[in-house]
């Protein structure tokens, strides 16, 4: 006999990211705190590195069969035979792709934005055809390096991005040329806080740090 | 009178919410429980799931208790529950073949491979309303239960292959009385709730959007085409109900695993044989139905539609042969909530629209009542040139 319909955890998990990750596109530069996610049991490393768990786990719960997914660290992508892409691909049932057709993108460190260039950035016609990028930082309440302008900002927002460099932000400023085409990032820290930058949002430097990127 | 937009009061549209739950509980009968639902409504959950488009018995008999057995309101909440779905696995193709059938008929032939099976049915009852049912208790289940071992008892033992029956469709293939089945077999089939329809559209697409069709839209345009407003003479080939078990591919060893099995019902029509302009050799055509759970009148009247609308597309007669065979008329027109919540819509606030709307009449009875004045008034004029005259 059929029981009453509960949620499972993965359910409830699913839901509170999906919330997190909802409002931080809507309000683009403000810090959202994910959910603590279930322990991943054996997560393999990339390298000799630990993968980032609340950034994967934020997007595998956007996953799913119908979904393709690629994954980066060190500014190069992980193979489809790697142990860590294979891991994701049995648990969420999505598809390791290429990174030209990939729907979602992780990226495991600041030096691997540059690849955001040979991500699929959708058509005039169906522009959210396009990757969500997920990249893992160390802090998204540095100080303020960007002013972001643009909907879903009353004036203006103040975002510092710890560990932001040069490279990152050309990567970045460059797809803005692209409007409405682009990807979507949303920036995910160590202590699981996430900010959003949509391609809707204009990013002016603050101070002088970062200038070289404008400049390029 | 003057027209104001209103502002919405949210506390209004709470209080509403609650009033619903007040009618639903206020009289103080004892609260449904999900499994009486199930067990006692069958037809009204079989019909949020297919209509819904979710086979889940849970969820189905939840959504009828909410919608306060609203059929299309259930359908409603079961499409938005499966919208929040992840799509984990697809299941391999299932074949009709392999239902384990509670009920299997014929209307094509008497005697059929297997015999006719009449399972559980009100086709043949009286339609008469039985008091008997108006206050029935634990005695009346018991006494449901005794008569059912009685019948057990006195039967046969049911063999492994018990339910399982060749297809009548099978047969009348290999005599060559049926068209083949068709050749595009290696395509992946279309996504209804992936990519908008667009029509001409592909068989799959159109055989997709009919099964989650509302039944009384199906029913409605079937009945047309039988009656009149279309040439459809279909006959039953079989209908299957009963259990069908559901497999996938192992995800690390790819071989078929059956994770379940649904409760379905399976409709084949045959219409009769049409000329066709090439010279390939007459057979019969194929119409094909299928539903979640328990849903007779909608399996069969979506084989009748499939099997007009093929030979719509077949002898280019699309609308010629009555509007069931426009398959976009058929197909934009027969899903429940598509077609309730459009309709329902017109509640929603037209305020300015309808502003428009009294603007227009305005002026239009001041034209009128001006072109009244000035016709009077040349009248007048006329009269009394003649008196002067």
């Amino acid at each position: 006999m059929p029981t009453t319909p509960q949620l499972t955890a993965q359910e409830r998990y699913n839901g509170l990211v999906f919330r997190v990750l909802l409002d931080a596109m809507a309000r683009p530069g403000s810090i959202g705190r994910l959910p603590v996610a279930a322990a991943a049991g054996e997560l393999p490393p990339i390298g000799d590195a630990a993968t980032d768990w609340p950034a994967l786990a934020s997007m595998m719960s956007l996953l799913d069969q119908q979904t393709g997914f690629a994954v980066a660290a060190n500014a190069d992508w992980l193979a489809a035979e790697h142990r860590l892409t294979r891991w994701i691909a049995l648990r969420s049932r999505a598809r390791a792709a290429a990174p030209a057709a990939a729907d979602f993108v992780l990226l495991h460190d600041i030096a691997s934005l540059p690849l955001i260039a040979q991500l699929k950035r959708g058509s005039l016609s169906y522009p959210e055809q396009s990757a969500t990028v997920f990249c893992v930082v160390e802090a998204v309440d540095g100080p303020p390096s960007w002013e972001l302008r643009g909907p879903g900002i009353a004036e203006r927002m103040p975002v510092g991005i710890v560990g932001m460099d040069v490279a990152g932000s050309a990567a970045i400023l460059a797809q803005r040329d692209s409007f409405p085409l682009g990807v979507d990032i949303y920036f995910i820290d160590r202590a699981a806080n996430c900010l959003a930058l949509p391609r809707s949002s204009t990013i002016s430097p603050i101070g002088t740090a970062l200038e070289a990127a404008w400049a390029m | 009178m003057g027209y104001v937009a209103a502002r919405g009061g949210s506390e209004a549209i709470l209080r509403a919410e609650q009033l619903v739950d007040y009618l639903r509980l206020g009289s103080g009968s004892t609260p449904l429980q999900l499994t009486q639902i199930s067990g006692q409504l069958r037809q009204a959950v079989s019909r949020a799931m297919h209509e819904g488009a979710l086979y889940d018995l849970s969820a189905a008999a939840l959504a009828v208790k909410q919608a306060e057995g609203d059929s299309i309101e259930a359908a409603f909440l079961l499409r938005a529950y499966r919208n929040t779905l992840p799509r984990i696995m697809t299941t391999l193709p299932l074949s009709g073949r392999d239902i384990a059938c509670l009920r299997r008929i014929s209307a094509a032939y008497r005697d059929i491979p297997g015999g006719q099976m009449l399972g559980p049915s009100q086709d043949y009852a009286v339609r008469l309303l039985r008091a008997d049912l108006a206050h029935e208790d634990i005695s009346d289940i018991q006494a449901v239960l005794a008569a059912y071992e009685e019948l057990v008892a006195a039967g046969s033992r049911s063999t492994a292959g018990f339910g399982h029956f060749p297809k009548v469709t099978d047969t009348l293939r290999s005599d060559g009385l049926i068209v083949p089945p068709p050749a595009d077999d290696a395509v992946e089939p279309f996504d209804i709730t992936r990519q908008a329809l667009s029509f001409p559209c592909p068989r799959s697409a159109r055989l997709q959007a009919l099964a989650q069709s509302d039944s009384g839209a199906l029913m409605t345009f079937a009945y047309s085409s039988v009656r009149g407003y279309g040439d459809a003479h279909p006959t039953l080939a079989e209908l299957r109900y009963g259990m069908l078990p559901v497999q996938v591919a192992h995800p690390l060893s790819g071989e078929a695993i059956t994770i379940g099995e649904i409760e379905v019902t399976e409709c084949e029509t045959i219409s009769k044989a049409h000329s066709v302009a090439d010279h390939s050799p007459a057979r019969f055509n194929l119409g094909y139905g299928f539903t979640f759970g328990h849903g007779e009148v909608k399996a069969m009247s979506m084989a009748i539609l499939d099997s007009v609308l093929t030979q719509a597309r077949l002898n280019n007669l699309s609308g010629e042969s009555g509007p069931a065979a426009n398959e976009e008329f058929v197909l934009l027109h027969s899903d429940g909530i598509e077609a309730s919540g459009f309709t329902a819509h017109y509640k929603l606030p037209h305020y300015v629209t309808f502003e428009a709307d009294l603007r227009v009449l305005e002026r239009a009875q001041q034209h009128q009542a001006q072109q009244q004045s000035e016709r009077l008034s040349q009248i007048a004029a006329l009269v009394g040139e003649e008196e002067q005259a």
